[in-house]
């Protein structure tokens, strides 16, 4: 009971202590060193770590200011439009050499990357699944051509990395841009099957179907989910966590 | 909406200026292809450094480049280079054949090495050895101070980076430098013919201005 009274109101708080962290981590120039001194670094690790740092602390600025924003960003598509931007001109080879002896570039690129991460926080709860694709469809899509280019290209793109570190970072770039689209898309498939059973929760019978008869059975099998299945949907569902931390992110 | 709309117009706009920017309108997609391109338009004077080599010891870099009618090629070495250098080395042979037929075109040769730690004196002139330079048209030497070096290199953007192996990796080009020691034009290390014709074109005609 007394341990009750030491969990401190919520606006004191260290919540974005890890995005702050995360950020001046990044900032810090013996780690900027190192994630810039290979090209595969500079673009697989400082540029993701940036974007989740910009994501983390977005979620700790209060919610009525952030309802602000929602008029200038219907729909998620101001925030989608700039982050698509942003990492089409950021994977430009020249910026990543610039970036190294320019720190007017570095600056912007590192705010543009924050930015991007913050940006696509906030709009992708606002998005429908349409957006969402439109949106993967064009960066994962160029993601994959600047891999593809990467490794097909006889010379080095950046003076200040060397070819196999590239060809190492174009295999990469394509590789991360199938990952994301088929999780993405899996992931959708997913909740749009659980979001459908659980609007129609009669069955014809008139009973009201139990909860844990949702997602398999629409994205594996897509039959009616009969009492013949009722009990090993039961099982496979209450061994999955995975269902409960997929439904509060989309409540978010 | 209309406000989002609004907003995303800006983004787009400041996307495009970004892009505009980063690529010189859109013509140019790498730091080298920049690199080129500003040359052309403004050309780069040659910071103070001291030569070192054989047949140069102790000469003004600027002043061994400037003269009436005089026009370099300048290539960036390091003479235990195996693998781009012998690209640059046999196409310097190839330049110096083809100067020693029109002997009085004013072109020289100058190769620079950015290893001063390790390319001495006997180095440069094993490296000369190595490719028979001719004295009269092609020089090789280095820089031995380093932070002259160094402002060389910047001011010339030349990237030299660890290959990993315990060699080199660098932006190799054939550099032309004008009569007043200024970077006026870069071309690729295989195109020798193109950097010879420009070089003899401004070496014959009048100072560009």
């Amino acid at each position: 009971m007394t341990a009750m009274h030491h969990a401190g109101p919520r606006g004191t708080s260290w919540t974005w202590a890890p995005g702050a962290l995360l950020l001046l981590l990044m900032l810090a120039p013996p780690i900027r060193k190192l994630t810039e001194s290979s090209m595969i670094a500079h673009m697989l690790i400082q540029y993701p770590c940036l974007m989740l740092a910009g994501l983390l602390l977005v979620r700790e600025v209060p919610a009525r200011w952030l309802s602000a924003t929602e008029r200038w960003n219907e729909l998620g598509i101001s925030g989608f439009v700039g982050s698509a931007l942003a990492l089409a001109l950021l994977m430009i080879p020249r910026v990543l050499d610039l970036a190294l002896v320019d720190g007017g570039v570095e600056a912007m690129k590192m705010l543009a990357l924050v930015g991007s991460g913050a940006a696509l926080a906030l709009s992708w709860p606002r998005a429908g699944v349409v957006m969402q694709a439109f949106f993967l469809g064009n960066v994962l899509w160029m993601t994959a051509v600047v891999g593809m280019l990467y490794q097909d290209a006889a010379v080095r793109v950046c003076n200040a990395y060397r070819l196999d570190d590239q060809q190492d970072l174009g295999r990469a770039l394509v590789l991360i841009a199938i990952a994301i689209g088929v999780i993405w898309s899996l992931h959708t498939a997913w909740s749009r099957a659980q979001l459908r059973s659980s609007v129609l929760p009669v069955s014809p019978d008139g009973a009201i179907q139990p909860s844990t008869c949702r997602w398999p059975h629409r994205l594996l099998g897509g039959g009616q989910c009969g009492p013949a299945s009722r009990r090993p949907l039961a099982a496979a569902a209450a061994s999955l966590p995975a269902r409960s931390t997929a439904r509060q992110r989309t409540s978010r | 909406m209309l406000r989002t709309t609004l907003v995303t117009l800006v983004l787009v706009l400041l996307g495009w200026w970004s892009g505009a920017w980063i690529t010189r309108d859109f013509q140019v997609w790498t730091a080298e292809g920049a690199r080129r391109l500003t040359v052309v338009e403004r050309p780069i004077d040659t910071p103070p450094a001291t030569l070192a080599g054989p047949g140069v010891v102790g000469a003004d870099l600027h002043a061994w480049l400037s003269g009436s009618g005089r026009t370099t090629i300048v290539d960036f070495v390091y003479t235990r280079c195996p693998t781009v250098c012998t690209t640059l080395g046999s196409g310097f042979q190839q330049l110096q054949q083809a100067l020693a037929k029109t002997p009085a075109s004013g072109v020289k040769l100058l190769s620079i090495s950015f290893d001063p730690l390790h390319d001495d004196e006997s180095s440069l002139q094993r490296y000369a050895a190595q490719w028979q330079v001719d004295p009269a048209y092609w020089a090789i030497a280095t820089v031995p101070d380093t932070v002259q070096l160094q402002r060389l290199l910047n001011a010339f953007q030349v990237v030299v980076i660890d290959d990993g192996r315990g060699g080199f990796v660098h932006n190799a080009a054939l550099l032309v430098i004008d009569g007043r020691g200024r970077l006026v034009r870069i071309f690729g290390d295989n195109d020798t013919d193109l950097a010879l014709n420009y070089a003899r074109a401004i070496s014959a005609g009048p100072a560009r201005e």
